[in-house]
């Protein structure tokens, strides 16, 4: 596989510095982090280490207090939430946020409904060999899918507007330990074969390590650690604090 | 029998005007989740946009009765729905993220300083107009009775199926109908996926501002009278059958509106024109009792 992103090691997202609240908490207390071209980077830490609030913060809901945010060498950290998306990024956030109420089809079509339509066939096509289920499932509603298909749903919307960068929280949360491999397998096949860039956070943090390229440690707003996935995987503190042993 | 059919048509097309006001309650609801009072008062001013414009095209000259309704569909249609968008702009969007009373309070707000700069304007006076749909058609002439339908109910009954049928492709088969949906149900999520949500809300407003246009169209057809008071019981009866259907269901709403009608005009048809509207809110009081979501507003069953 060619993988051209790797050599040139462009940054995608670049954090520096960022401050931002959960309501009142100071959730990020002055973070910096790159997202590289074609990678996957992960984030792990424990539950309220602000993993979440991360990701909603590049999206700009909550807006950061202090800080910038530069994706695609743009400053986006005064953006409203919906041009921050227009730009290129997919947040597939966690609980999946299915629309219960919209067909499979409509939820999918969510996923472009402010950006290109072009390509829209291909791209659907795209997503129904990646998750056959959701071909035999696009005329339901989306309340009525299970919790993988949801997931699943949710992967597929987040991917069909072609992202330049593809935000994932939690994708493995509640969810069956054999749909767990087939979400992780999934997110290697789209990086690998779609060249996705993925800022990824789990509480699973042994997959998460070996699917990263590079992975960070957040611990109650601080990036403490980071590092190839590999180092830190076999980091002993790591594997104390977040991998069981 | 026959006088049973006229009155059925009768409050075939009341109900149709007070479904119309429902939408426009059922949808903002649904998006926001605030009952905007002041969308009584976007009816009457629809109204009067209409009587305005009516009059004016009569100055001009322009008398030929189809040209004439379509360009004040127009108009009506266009000057009111700015009025429900600059509602929302001034009245609610500043309070979005407040707690949930205060858009409420605004809204009644709203609906007084509506009513007030109304009779300011155009003072207390009722304002009438001629009947512009005159004649009737036959519809069923037996020995023992016959029933017809004056063009303007059909008029009103007619356009009101075809705004329905309209509205609803708007809603299921468009993306603008997507994006409304998708803020209905998880706003968060819609702003995710690069739906300018602020936009669909005021969208939502002027879609609600319209509807509610025509009906005020349709009332100043129906009874050629218009005042800056109307707007409050048609509003209260418009909200009680949105919440009659549903609230924040779409046919719900419509639904809710024509049963109120007929409800009404059977009432006083066959007892006391007087008491219509208690029994108008007798039905409302019972459907709640033993249906408290309204007759379609049943909450889906959904997997989590």
């Amino acid at each position: 596989m060619v993988d051209i992103n790797k050599q040139e090691k462009a940054n995608i997202l670049a954090l520096k510095d960022v401050h931002s609240f959960y309501g009142q908490v100071e959730a990020l207390r002055g973070v910096s982090l790159q997202v590289k071209a074609g990678e996957i980077v992960s984030l792990i830490g424990a539950n309220g280490a602000g993993k979440t609030t991360l990701l909603m913060t590049i999206c700009g809901k909550p807006k950061a207090q202090k800080g910038e945010i530069i994706f695609l060498n743009q400053s986006i950290v005064s953006k409203p939430t919906h041009e921050i998306i227009r730009l290129g990024i997919a947040h597939c956030p966690e609980g999946r946020h299915i629309f219960p109420k919209m067909t499979v089809m409509e939820n999918l079509l969510m996923g472009i409904a402010e950006t290109s339509k072009e390509f829209f066939k291909q791209d659907l096509k795209r997503i129904f060999d990646l998750f056959p289920i959701l071909y035999d499932r696009r005329t339901q509603r989306g309340g009525t899918l299970s919790g993988g298909e949801q997931q699943m749903l949710a992967i597929g919307r987040a991917i069909i507007s072609r992202p330049k960068l593809l935000l994932l929280d939690e994708p493995s949360l509640g969810l069956a330990p054999i749909i767990v491999q087939k979400i992780f397998a999934t997110i290697r096949q789209l990086n690998k074969e779609l060249q996705m860039t993925i800022l990824l956070i789990e509480q699973n943090a042994y997959h998460a390590l070996q699917l990263a390229d590079r992975a960070y440690v957040l611990v109650n707003g601080y990036i403490t650690m980071q590092g190839t996935g590999q180092e830190l995987l076999t980091n002993p503190e790591i594997s104390k604090a977040y991998l069981g042993g | 029998m026959g006088y049973f059919l006229e009155q059925l048509i009768n409050g075939l097309s009341l109900g149709s005007i007070y479904g119309l006001i429902a939408i426009g309650y059922t949808m903002v609801y649904g998006i926001i989740g605030m009952v905007n009072f002041a969308h009584g008062e976007v009816f009457m001013i629809g109204a009067f946009h209409a009587v305005i414009a009516y009059l004016v095209l009569q100055a001009l000259g322009i008398t030929l009765l189809p040209v004439a309704l379509i360009i004040v569909l127009v108009v009506t249609i266009f000057l009111t729905s700015a009025y429900g968008w600059t509602i929302e702009k001034i009245a609610y969007r500043p309070l979005r993220g407040s707690f949930r009373l205060a858009p409420l309070i605004s809204a009644i707000g709203m609906s007084v300083l509506l009513q007030n700069y109304v009779q300011l304007l155009q003072e207390a006076r009722p304002k009438s107009v001629p009947s512009l749909i005159q004649g009737n058609i036959s519809l069923i002439e037996s020995e023992d009775f016959s029933v017809s339908i004056s063009y303007l109910r059909l008029f009103i009954i007619i356009a009101t199926v075809v705004l329905m049928v309209f509205f609803t492709m708007l809603i299921t088969k468009t993306a603008l109908g997507r994006s409304q949906r998708a803020c209905e149900q998880d706003m968060k999520m819609a702003t995710l996926l690069g739906i300018n949500v602020d936009r669909v809300i005021s969208l939502t407003f002027v879609i609600g501002a319209s509807l509610a246009a025509v009906a005020g169209l349709m009332f100043m057809l129906f009874y050629g009278v218009v005042d800056f008071y109307m707007g409050f019981i048609a509003g209260v009866k418009a909200f009680s059958a949105a919440v009659l259907g549903g609230i924040g269901s779409l046919p719900g709403a419509m639904l809710g509106g024509i049963l109120l009608g007929v409800i009404e005009s059977l009432f006083s048809a066959y007892f006391s024109v007087e008491y219509k509207d208690l029994a108008a809110f007798s039905v409302l009081v019972l459907v709640l009792i033993f249906r408290p979501t309204g007759l379609l507003g049943k909450p889906e069953v959904e997997k989590v």
